[in-house]
Parts: C-alpha cells; structure tokens; sequence
C-alpha cells in the first residue's frame, strides 16, 4: 500500500500522514508483534514487526489480514439490558444490586466471573482482584480451562509452580523437536515458519509428529508416528523406560535436583517395546527409532498442545513428558525442555494473575493460607477466597442446579465453546441474571445474556498479554472505539466501586493496573513465586507506554527478562526439587461401541479463530475453508454411506451435528475430524459443543474435546441450495446451512431433506417486496434472482447434489457483473462451472486455489519456490506452504509407478523410517517426510 | 351459366367471417351462396355473450351483440334460413336436407356448425335450475333466473366459467366456482400462475373451489338445489356447466367424413375435409386433431376458404391461441403455450408476490423463438411478446428481458419501431401494422375509427389495447417513422 504522505482524500484535502503503531497480534499463543499503519484513527494496514522476537516481521494469514476482522460491522456499541439499549450507569447499577442481593442472600459462592484468554492482563487482574480479593470467591474461571488447564496442573505437580521452562529459540537450535498433540501449520503458524526455517538451515535437526491424523505440519517432519488416539502418556512411558534401559539417564541431574525417579521407573517398566506398539498402534520399528533418536540427542524439546491437554488424563500426558526431561536433565539449557504450547494470545498472562478458579493471584494457591494472607495483606482486604471455585464445566453445573445464581462472562463464547453446549444453554437459561462483555453483538451466549456490556476490542484497547514464551508484550489502542464500548477492567473496577469495594477499584489506567500487578507478584516473593515482575513495579506511565516485550520473571537480578528458566535447576518446589511423577496411562474415558462406533476429533483451522465471532467475518480468511467439514478417510465415507461434498448427520449420545463430509486421507480409519470453530451465526448446527461429553481431567477440569464416540449417517438432501446477497439476511429455516462471507458478498450454502418452498423463502429474506426472477424447470437445476428498486438484492441457485451448485469463483465472479441485465443474465444462464468441491483458497492472501497451484504443478512447477513464482501463493505470509508441498507430494505420489495415489490413504500407520531424514525425501508411499523444499 | 352454389350450415361467428370475407373479396358475384342456422337469429358475438347480463338489448334498439342482420345478408346476395337445422349431408346428391325437409345442393359445402358446451352426466344435471352457457338462448334463460337467485354455481374453472361467474357476480349474486383439477385455467395457465389467479380473484361472496368434483345435483326441500362435492354439499339457486365444448361434427360423421379421434371433422391446412368439395371451419373443425375453440383460428380457416374460392389458395398453418383478458380486474394474458417439454425449451419466471404478478415465458432452446407465455396480474410487455412469438423471432439474451421492465433492461423502443409493416395487429381479422399505420396516415388514429375501417379488435378484443399502444406510438414518433428490429430480436 502506497502511504507516502501526499495523499488527499475525494475533496482533495490532504490525508494527516500514516503512523506507524506498535502493538500484538490478538490471535493465537505465539503472541506476534504487529505494527500498525493508521491514519486518522483508522487502520491502513498491518506488518509483522521486526523488532519483535516473537516472530521478527513474520506474521500467519490471521495476522496478516487484521484489519480485514476491525470492521466496525456486527459491533455491539451499546449495553443492553434484556434487548433494549441502555446507559452505563442503569446497566452496571442492576448488575451491581442483583449481585449484591445474590451475595447476601446465599453467599459469594453463588456469583461467578468466566473469563477468556482473550482478555489483557490488566482485564484480568482486576476481574480476578474483585472475585477472589474482594467478593471472596474463587469463582473466577476461564476458558483457559478449556486449552491448558492439565499443562498448568502438571507443571505445577513438578515444579511447585506454573512456569513453562522453555523459550521460542529452543524449537530452533534443538536437537530433536518433538511435536505432540500439536499442528502449529495451522495453529501457530509463525512458529511453525520459525521450525520449518530451522529445519531448511540445518536438516540434521530431527522433527518426530505424535498425531493421530497427518496434519499439515507432517510436512517438515521426519517421522510422524500416527498413534491411537489419546495413547500419548503410553508412548512417553515406553520412551522413558527405554531410556532407562539404555542407561542413558541423567544421574547427575536426577541426584542432584529431582525426586521420586524409582516410583515413576516402576510405573514405566511394563512399557516395553512391543507392549507400548501393541497399546498405540504403532509399528515397533517406529518406536525404536523414537528411541533411537531422544537416547541420542543431545538436545530435545518436546511441545505438546490440545492434543494432550484435552482430556481425561491430561495432566498425566504433560507429566509423562516433564518426565522425560527431568530424566535426562533435559530442561532449563538451550534446545531442551517440556515446552507446553498456549492457544490463546492472553492465557499465559491469565495464569499469571490467577485467573483459574483453582488459583489465588500471581502464583498463589488459592487453598494456602499464608498465600491467602499474604493477598489480604497487599490488597487490604479481608474477604479474600479460601478455596478453589468452580472450573468452567462445574460452573455452569452449579447455574444448572442453582448454586451459581450470576454469572457474568467475559470475551468468550462457552455455548460455542464448552462441551454439551445444550446443557450450557440450558444453565445459562437458568441463571438468573447473565451478563456478556463482547465486542460482537450476536454470538450464542450473548442471546442468552440478560445484559449485554460492549466491550473494547484489539485496536482499540490498552494492556499487555503474554505468550507461550513468557513474553509480556503491549497491546496498543489507537483505533476509534465502537460507540460506547469500554475496556473489561473498567467495567469490573465499576462494579467493585458499586459493590463497596471503591478504594481497591479506583483504577484510571492499565499502567496504573499493571503497576499493581506487578508489585503484587513481587509482593514478600523473595525467590519463592517463579511470577516475578517486580522489576516492573514502578514504570512511569511513559515507560508503559513504550513498554518493549520482555520474557519474564523481571527482577532486579534480571532486569532485562530471562529467556529459560530453572538453569540452575532449582525448583519452586518446598525443598527445590522438581518431582517425578508416576504416570498410569488411561484411556479416553468415552469408550466406542457398535452404537458409537466411530471416534471424533476436533481442533482448529489454520485461518479461523476460536468460535469466528470476529474471524468469521473476514472473508479472506474463510477463503481457506469456508465450511465445517466432517473429514474422514475414503474408506470410512464408504463404508458409512457417505457422500464427499454431501450433509452427514454426526450424533452421540447428547446431540448432532450436520455437517458436509469430505476425504481426508491422513486420518486413520474410523476416525473422524471436524473443526471447533463453527457458531450458530456462521452454521445451522455445526457446533461440536453439543457432541461432547462434558467429562473432564479429575485433576485439571479440562474437558475430553478430542475424543468423542460418536455415529454418522447421511442426511438425506433433497434440495441444495447457494444465495448470494449484497446485505446480511436471517436464513430461517432449511435444515442445514453456512454463511461464507466473501469479499463481494455474503454467501449462504443450503440444504433441505424434503419438500421446501424455496421461492418463498427467497421472497421473504429481503425484509422488502421483491421481484423473483426464475430460470429452470421443475426437476432441474434453477437459478433464481431477487430484484427490487433495478438492484439485485440477491440470487439463488437451487440443484438437486451439491456438486451441481455453480462454483463459487464462477459465481462470484457474475455477482459482480455490472449493469443489472448483465448479472441477472449471468445468473439465469445454467452454463455455470459445477462446485468442485475442492476450490480451497490454499493462499488467502494471493487468493489461489488448489485447482491452480495442481495446474501449475502439472505444468512443472517442482517446488513450493516455483510454485510461488508463479502462482505468488506461499509469497506473502507463508502460511500456506505447508499445504502447497502437500499438493507437490500428491502429485509425485501419483507421478510415481510404484506409489499410486491410493497409497498415501491406505497407509494408516506409519512405515519403518529410514535413518536420516534427508533420505526418505519424497519417499513413495506414507507420511515419512523430510524433504523441505522450500527455504524459508 | 349458373355461378357454383356455395351453402353455409351454421351462421354463428365464424360462418359470419367467412361470409364477409367473401363478400370482401367480391365472391358474391361468382358464386350462388345460402347460409343455413338453426339459432333463431343471424350470426351474434358469442365471445362477449356474458355481456349481455348487464348490457341488455332494449326492446327498440338493435341486439348489442349482434354481428349482422338478414337484411346485411341480403344486401350481400346471401340467402338465410334461419331457425332451422340441417339434417344430413348427402355427399351423392351434392346436397344437406334439412329438418324441414328441404334439400340444398352445393358445389361447395361449408361446415361451420361449432361446438356446443359438453354438460357432465352426474345424476341430476337436467334438473330444473341447472343450465349450459353457450347460445344467446341459453343467456337469456339464465339472465331471467339470476334475477330470482341470491347465489349460483359454475361448475368450470376454465377461461368461459371464470368469465360468466364473473359477470354474474357483478350482477350481485354469490357465486361459487367449482374446478374439478387442481388448478383453474388449466388449458392457458400453469400451477402457479393458476394459483395466483385464484387467490387474486375470490373474494368474500366469490368463492373458487379447485379438485371440487361434482357428484350429484339433488332439489332441495323448499326450493333451489344442493350440488353434491366430495362429502360437502352446497345449497345454491341455480347450477351453470361451463365445462368445456365438443365440437358438432355430427354432419360429417354422418356423411362420412374423417373426423378427428379427439372430435372434430379432420381439415387439412386448406381447410379441406376428406371431400375435397366440402370445407371444414371454426370450432367443428379439426386441424392435425387440434380443434381450437378459439375464434381467431376458426377465422383464419374462414380466409382459408375464401381464397380457395377466389382462386388464390392461402394455407392456414395453425391458430394463434394467445388470449388476454381481464378477470375480475385480474389481467391474465396468454401467448402461445407454455406446455413445453422442459429438455427443449428455457423457461424464465418472474413472480412479484406483493403485487400479485406472475409471469412465465418459454423460448425453444435452439432455435430461441418464444413458445409461449402467460402473465398474471399485469401484462406489461406482452404486445411484445406478442409480436416475437407470431413473428417466431429469434431472442437474443437472456428471456428475462421479456419479462423485466425497463428499470433493468433499458428504455424500450417505440412499438412503431419494433413492429414491422406486416406484423399482426389483430389476429381475428389479421389487420397488419403496416394497416394501422396507412389508416393514421389518413388521419384515422383513434381505435374506434381504426376498428371501423379495419374491424382490427372487434373479434376477440385481446389486441385493443396493442392497437391503442401502436396508434400512440406512431403519435409520438410521426406516422412516417421507421421499423428497427426490436433490441433483443435477431
Ligand atoms: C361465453 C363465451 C366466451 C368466449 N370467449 C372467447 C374469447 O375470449 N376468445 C376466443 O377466441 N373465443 C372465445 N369463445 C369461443 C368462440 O366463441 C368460438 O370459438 C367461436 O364462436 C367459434 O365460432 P364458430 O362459428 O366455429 O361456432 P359457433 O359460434 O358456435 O357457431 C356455430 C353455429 O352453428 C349452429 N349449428 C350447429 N349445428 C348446426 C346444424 N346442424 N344446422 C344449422 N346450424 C347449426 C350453432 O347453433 C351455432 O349457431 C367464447 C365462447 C363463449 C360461449
Ligand atoms: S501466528 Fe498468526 S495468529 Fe498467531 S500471533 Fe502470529 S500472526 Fe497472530
């Protein structure tokens, strides 16, 4: 974009200069740094910024497009109470007098606050300040409960504190990196550019995926060892049992800084070789070379995301690897250390002021009382909690059965998000007074909110969050705010001022909050709590403001951050020595059975965020998959009677799902996929909430998210339809629907089982008397277009299978036909390009699909280098070349006499992998990978 | 030497065409010509007959409905018996008895004997209180029961049962409508287009019954009668039928003429029937076994003849069914049909719910000539289609253009620009455009004085208000203006 300084507006009036802003992207855990280009409060652009060293000018597709998702559109500006528009005062004051009635009558227990790792640590610490200092409940939880909870848990069980040990210059000069239960080319795609650039300068660093399904990032590695789901803890026992039968552990180590090794050598004795392949499904020759490779390495560092986290035995996966480490000395040097991986760009810095209801307030537990002492002191109060509160699936057990009366909840979406989100809908009906901070208007929970609140979003609000690494870095707001939107903190500290609390709450800044959240972390510390920013403690409001990222603990023996911690190996522990844990691996709790017979896992996509409240409505980045599909393997879609393309109802015992299949080769037979994100806003019933048991982590509270036993069946189509409109509509009633919205319109998919009136329905959309103009006859495919005042309002297309639904590009490409004729002529012709239903924009940023990057392929493009010469795909961001190497393998897969493309399905476990990554380079057949052909 | 003897059976419209045509044409210096009806009176329009319920003749002006007089006829050179019918045909002796027993020869027979309404032979049809509509006769018997009743039944929803229960309603009776099928009009309109007409014409007191079949008619205690339908019985004063017509081929069965399967005495395109001296027009006729029903094919057969006897043989090539009329307020106009099968042909809707409007039109595929269309509701456009349909022009574009107004299509040229000079005007008495054109160049540019000098729009009356658009263009762009082919005809 051209942002010299000489450029006029329409009237010719010169535009005030660009400015650049420095700020964090609000996505995921990586925590990149952005700076913006804004011009009269609005913003032109975005860049990755180079000084950050989080990502040093790279950015994903997510950030990358930011001001494509601040859109002032589907904003709420205004509180609301019960619809109708309200003032601040009459808003807070109700929330106010319900709690305080609420808290008289039954007690403080009975309010609640459920955060979200979206929210600024400034946010939180005042939310976690008024419910645990204040109220005197440890009702404060957050969807964090949801992402890492059980890493948390486990952490904390070795450590004596919640402090991940590792930085993100670790994953770069490792000797072995091991990914478990992890796709950063989807979910943190700048580290996995970080990895994928490691991995190009030096190939003799070893990359092992532990996955149930091929993901994308199976592209840089040199064995991924596709196990059966949720078997994670057998194969990091069997790991370390073969450890110890090589003699290769760390005595020294262990001697001096651990306990409990023998009782956790025992728990791993029975895992051997054969028995751990046997109980993971994986080939044994795989394993060794696991274990060939770690008891070799000098250096490892083991990552593990949702995968593990999410489930029944969560907080055993995470122990089972800190084993590993602490076995082998393997934590607290360059290249090695148990690296837990956070979704959120704030959940670190939700942990870090205590923000679970499990904790008290930066690194206090919540049941001890001196720490609870040590809170009433600094805080001056007196009320402070004195036991955990309710973690997310327990708190909205406890609105179900009353015990929870007020909830107020805060930058999340738990009816979108939580497992049996029926039940979630069901409490949050039953609650008596449920507010929702937000910045979307419509979102799930927020229809069944009693007072809306509007809140700041990014952009537009003030604070700092932290990363994966323990890098605090700034937000910055410089953007128009929406209305009268207004940041979290400022809406709790005036609800502590109108519950009594007004001295402890009189904040006027997030500097001011952050001062305080620092001096608290220091507060009576001395070396005791590993949250210590109390070098930070009295920055001026200017030194806040220019505030550089910064990797904390930031004492003053550390006053510049510390990049690793425990290289002294010293734990937080009482007597400083990390502990060994005794892992007995279990099972998912959700067992299948010839009702359920099929096993469903979910997780994110590279270019959607959370539930979509705000990514949803960017169209470029619902260019890369612009619908919840059901993936199974093509052997499942047969056998289930399924159709690729078409409507498969997904059920388990609490609900269903619809949802339109397509193959996936990289999952194993009778597993399934579907991602997370899908909203009611954005689908009629893709929300895999309503499949999920809520059953959680005994220790964590974290939900089982990733395994669910469950049915599909086809739905039976009668009629699909696509409507394109220029202007939001409610689509009302078909059985199955997505909304894609694209940069030239907004687009609906429909689909119907039985007889459906579809010329009323397109009358009826338009909230005015429209003209229908139809061509085709009854039995065929039609096309239909809605006129009113010489505008299309909008057009329809109606066919008998999905795969007769013109293409979206063809479509799209008419849509914007000018004049009026040529566009109604366009969309009454039935010459249209058939959906393929493989048109993903595999670069968003240069808009290419799959179908040209296979065409360019074809025509001897042979790498993902010349692909983009071409093409420009993988040229911008690089989110997308994970995918683009993937077309390159198919296509040689298929190239090759020996490797015909059925293979690559057919192999559902790994094959033996050769020594040395570099040479199974395009090896024929399974997803043993090493070639990284592409530099980075 | 004695001129040929031409003889006419049957004097109702068509019959009446023919022999002003002929007339025209200056046949009746060559020919010997007797017209035969059994009505009582010469040739009537029998298209507006439901006009006749409010428009009544007075007993000293003339019948408001009548096309002719004996005295026309007279003048003419043709002979009329009127009131009396013909009883067979003897093709041996060249000659019709009649019922009075008198013989006719011929050299060239004339058949225009029509078509007489079908009455469904449910129990209780002949009741008292029950009547057909189709003859002056049958108007007037039921013009002077209307007045004693308070509510009447048609049984028919087509085109002639809508028009009459319309009528009927204006002369403040209740009426309900009975349709056996599904959906009314269904030989003009499709589902939809039925449906809307339906839900735009009932009103409180104007009651359409559809799939309503008649089982039985009984008299009901204390006077009038109940029509029994499915297990709903409907108390009413009177009963019409207006289901439908059959053609009176009896003559030519008789005399052995070919008819056609489905009725009809078989014509070929020169209106010939299997004997090659004796023509076949109007509703008893059958061409490749259509019999039309309509009064614009049975008067181009009527011309048919005419220049056979003339010496200068024209074909006929098939009837132009496009009607447009006004149902109770509802314009309904119909070009063509619509019934195509869907592999050939492109059909474009354009449905206006708010506003009551439904159109549909059908082009052939290959070709891209319109097929035909209906319009419900209002009829903008349809002069237009109109003229591409007769013309079979070819459509360039999308057929939406036919349907959509010039909000999305662009200004629309000027009728006396788009209608070439010898385009169809008036189908009934094949008036051309270029006609109307000589007429205003005259001076003559009001319909009435153009209908006066060219009889365009006084048959079935569908192209009055064409003729009044194409009078008013000549008006704005000059008489003299030029014929450019119209924007999306090729
Ligand atoms: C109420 C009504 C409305 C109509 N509206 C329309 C319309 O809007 N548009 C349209 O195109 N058409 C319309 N029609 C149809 C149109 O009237 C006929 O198509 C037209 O009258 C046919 O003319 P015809 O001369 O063939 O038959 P007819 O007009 O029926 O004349 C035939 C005559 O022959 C007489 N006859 C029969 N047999 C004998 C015999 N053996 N000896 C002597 N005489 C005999 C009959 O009594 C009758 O008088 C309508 C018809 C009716 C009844
Ligand atoms: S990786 Fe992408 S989503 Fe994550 S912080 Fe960086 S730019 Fe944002």
């Amino acid at each position: 974009m051209d942002t010299n300084a000489s450029v006029v507006d329409l009237a010719g009036v010169p535009l005030a200069p660009p400015r650049a802003v420095a700020t964090t992207c609000p996505y995921c855990g990586v925590g990149c740094g952005v700076d913006m280009t804004l011009r009269d409060g609005r913003l032109l652009d975005v860049q990755g910024s180079t000084e950050h060293p989080a990502n040093r000018g790279r950015l994903c597709v997510k950030g990358t497009w930011l001001h494509e998702s601040t859109a002032l559109r589907g904003r709420l500006t205004q509180p609301l109470i019960r619809g109708k528009p309200a003032d601040w005062d009459s808003a807070l004051d109700l929330i106010a007098n319900y709690w305080r009635k609420v808290i008289d009558e039954s007690g403080p227990d009975a309010v609640a606050i459920y955060g979200s790792g979206q929210l600024l640590s400034e946010d939180y610490y005042v939310a976690n300040k008024l419910m645990k200092g204040f109220i005197g409940s440890g009702n404060m939880d957050t969807n964090s409960r949801l992402c890492m909870a059980s890493a948390v848990v486990a952490y904390q069980r070795a450590f004596g504190a919640d402090a991940v040990p590792c930085c993100y210059e670790d994953l770069e000069v490792t000797d072995l990196l091991i990914l478990a239960g992890w796709n950063p080319a989807w979910t943190h795609p700048v580290l996995y550019q970080r990895i994928a650039a490691a991995k190009a300068a030096r190939p003799e660093l070893k990359i092992v995926v532990i996955d149930p399904r091929r993901t994308a990032s199976v592209d840089i590695a040199d064995l991924h060892l596709q196990l059966r789901p949720g078997t994670d803890a057998a194969l990091f026992n069997g790991l370390l049992n073969a450890v110890v039968d090589a003699g290769a552990l760390s005595h020294r180590f262990i001697d001096a800084h651990t306990n409990g090794l023998d009782a956790c050598k025992t728990a791993c004795a029975p895992w051997s070789l054969e028995h751990t392949a046997d109980f993971c499904e994986l080939p044994q020759s795989d394993l060794q070379t696991l274990y060939n490779w770690f008891i070799n390495a000098p250096s490892t560092v083991t990552c593990w995301s949702q995968g593990l986290n999410q489930s029944t035995s969560g907080v055993n996966k995470g122990e089972a690897i800190i084993n590993l480490h602490l076995a082998t000395g393997r934590i607290g040097s360059p290249g090695s250390g148990p690296f837990s991986i956070t979704g959120q760009p704030n959940a670190m810095g939700g942990r870090e002021v205590g923000g679970l209801a499990t904790q008290l307030a930066a690194h206090m537990q919540i049941d001890n009382p001196e720490h609870q002492a040590l809170a009433g002191r600094f805080w001056n109060s007196e009320t402070v909690a004195r036991r955990a509160g309710y973690k997310a699936v327990d708190l909205f057990e406890a609105m179900l059965n009353g015990h929870v009366r007020a909830v107020w909840i805060a930058g999340t979406n738990p009816v979108a998000s939580m497992p049996d989100s029926a039940r979630v809908r069901q409490a949050l009906r039953q609650c008596e007074l449920v507010v929702v901070a937000d910045c979307i208007a419509d979102t799930d929970t927020a229809r069944l909110a009693d007072v809306v609140l509007p809140a700041l979003t990014w952009g537009e609000k003030d604070g700092t969050a932290t990363n994966s690494e323990r890098c605090i870095s700034r937000q910055r707001g410089r953007l128009q705010s929406a209305g009268d939107a207004r940041p979290d903190w400022w809406m709790f500290a005036e609800l502590g001022k109108r519950l009594g609390f007004g001295d402890a709450f009189a904040f006027n800044s997030p500097a001011q909050i952050f001062r305080e959240h620092a001096a608290l972390s220091g507060f009576e510390n001395d070396g005791k709590r590993a949250f210590d920013i109390v070098g930070l403690a009295n920055i001026t409001d200017d030194d806040y403001e220019s505030l550089q990222p910064v990797q904390w603990p930031v004492t003053a023996s550390a006053a510049q951050g510390t990049a690793r911690l425990f290289a002294d190996g010293r734990f937080f522990t009482g007597d400083g020595r990390a502990r060994f844990a005794i892992v007995q691996p279990e099972p998912p709790r959700e067992a299948r059975c010839n009702t359920w017979p099929l096993l469903l896992n979910t997780g994110r996509l590279r270019d959607q965020w959370h539930t979509m409240a705000r990514t949803g409505s960017a169209p470029r980045l619902l260019a890369h998959i612009d619908r919840p599909w059901l993936y199974a393997c093509a052997e499942d879609i047969e056998c289930l009677g399924l159709v690729e393309g078409e409507v498969a109802t997904v059920s388990s015992p609490r609900g269903s799902c619809l949802l339109q299949v397509r193959g996936d080769d990289g999952l194993r037979t009778g597993e399934l996929f579907a991602p997370m994100h899908w909203n009611g806003q954005y689908a009629s019933s893709a929300n895999v909430g309503r499949l999920i048991a809520p059953r959680v982590d005994a220790l964590s509270g974290q939900p089982e998210l990733k395994q669910t036993a469950v049915m599909a069946k086809p739905f039976a189509v009668t009629t699909w339809a696509r409507l394109v409109t220029a202007d939001d509509i409610d689509p009302g009633s078909p059985d199955y629907w997505v909304r894609i919205p694209h940069q030239y319109g907004l687009i609906h998919d429909l689909a119907v089982s039985g007889p459906f009136d579809w010329q009323g329905w397109l009358t009826t959309r338009f909230g005015q008397p429209v003209q229908v103009v139809q061509s085709g006859s009854p039995g065929e495919d039609s096309h239909w277009v809605a006129l009113a005042q010489g505008r299309v309002l909008g057009v329809l297309h109606v066919a008998a299978a999905f795969a007769r639904l013109p293409a979206i590009e063809s479509l799209m490409a008419a849509w914007q036909e000018a004049p009026v004729m040529a566009v109604i002529e366009a969309m009454l012709a039935d010459d249209w390009a058939r959906e393929s239903g493989s048109a993903d924009m595999v670069c968003a940023c240069f808009r290419v699909n799959a179908e040209a990057i296979k065409a360019a392929i074809a025509d001897g493009c042979d790498c993902v280098q010349a692909v983009g010469d071409r093409l420009k795909c993988g040229t911008r961001c690089g989110s997308c070349k994970p995918e683009i190497n993937g077309l390159l393998r198919q296509s040689r897969l298929c190239n090759t006499p020996e490797g015909s493309p059925l293979a690559v399905g057919s192999v559902k476990k790994s094959p033996a992998a050769p020594d040395g990554a570099a040479d199974c380079a395009g090896g024929p057949a399974g997803p043993v990978v090493g070639e990284a052909a592409y530099s980075l | 030497m004695r001129s040929p003897r031409v003889v006419v059976v049957g004097n109702g419209m068509v019959s009446h065409h023919f022999l002003e045509r002929l007339y025209q044409a200056g046949g009746m210096a060559h020919y010997q010509v007797t017209v035969i009806g059994d009505e009582p009176h010469p040739a009537y329009d029998r298209i507006h007959l439901s006009s006749g319920f409010t428009n009544r003749a007075d007993e000293q002006s003339s019948n408001p409905l009548a096309l002719t007089t004996a005295r026309t006829y007279a003048d003419w050179g043709v002979a009329l018996c009127c009131g009396v019918r013909v009883r067979e045909i003897d093709r041996q002796q060249r000659c019709v008895r009649l019922a009075d027993g008198r013989a006719i020869e011929y050299d060239h027979l004339i058949l225009a004997t029509g078509a007489r309404a079908i009455v469904p032979q449910v129990p209780g049809h002949d009741l008292p209180g029950c009547y057909a509509f189709r003859t002056m006769a049958d108007m007037e018997a039921i013009r002077q029961a209307v007045a004693h009743a308070n509510h009447v039944v048609v049984i028919g929803g087509g085109l002639l049962g809508l028009e009459l229960a319309g009528a009927l309603h204006e002369l403040g009776v209740s009426i309900c409508v009975l349709q056996r099928g599904p959906s009314l009009m269904p030989a003009q309109l499709d589902p939809q287009a039925a449906a809307l007409v339906k839900s735009s014409i009932e009103v409180p007191g104007f009651e359409v019954r559809t799939s309503a079949a008649t089982s039985s008619i009984t008299l009901r205690d204390g006077g009038g009668l109940i029509v029994h339908v499915g297990d709903c019985d409907i108390a009413t004063d009177m009963v019409i039928f207006s289901t439908g017509v059959q053609p009176c081929d009896e003559l030519g069965r008789g005399a052995g003429l070919k008819v056609s399967p489905r009725g009809g005495i078989a014509i070929d395109e020169h209106s010939r029937t299997s004997d090659p001296d004796i023509f076949a027009v109007g509703d008893c006729a059958a061409f490749n076994d259509v019999s039309y029903g309509l009064v614009a094919p049975g008067y181009a057969m009527a011309r048919t003849v005419v220049s056979q006897l003339m010496g200068q043989p024209t074909a006929f090539i098939g009837g132009d069914t496009s009607t447009r009329l006004k149902l109770r307020g509802i314009e309904v106009a119909t070009v063509g049909s619509i019934k195509q099968p869907a592999t050939d042909c492109d059909a474009i809707t354009l449905t206006d719910a708010a506003n009551g409007v439904y159109k549909r039109v059908v082009v052939d595929r290959a070709s891209r000539a319109v097929l035909g269309a209906v319009m419900v509701g209002e009829s903008e456009g349809y002069d237009e289609l109109l003229q591409l349909y007769r013309d079979g022009a070819r459509i360039d574009g999308s057929p939406a253009r036919l349907l959509l107004s010039d909000q999305y299509c662009g200004p629309s040229v000027p009728l006396c620009q788009t209608m070439s000079s010898d385009a169809l005007i008036c189908s009934c008495h094949a008036v051309t455009a270029g006609q109307v054109r000589n007429c205003a160049a005259a001076g003559l540019n009001d319909v009435a004085s153009v209908a006066t000098a060219t009889s365009a729009s006084t048959g079935c009356g569908s192209c009055k208000r064409l003729l009044e658009r194409y009078l008013s263009s000549l008006g704005e762009q000059g008489a003299d203006a030029g014929y450019h082919p119209r924007r999306v005809a090729g």
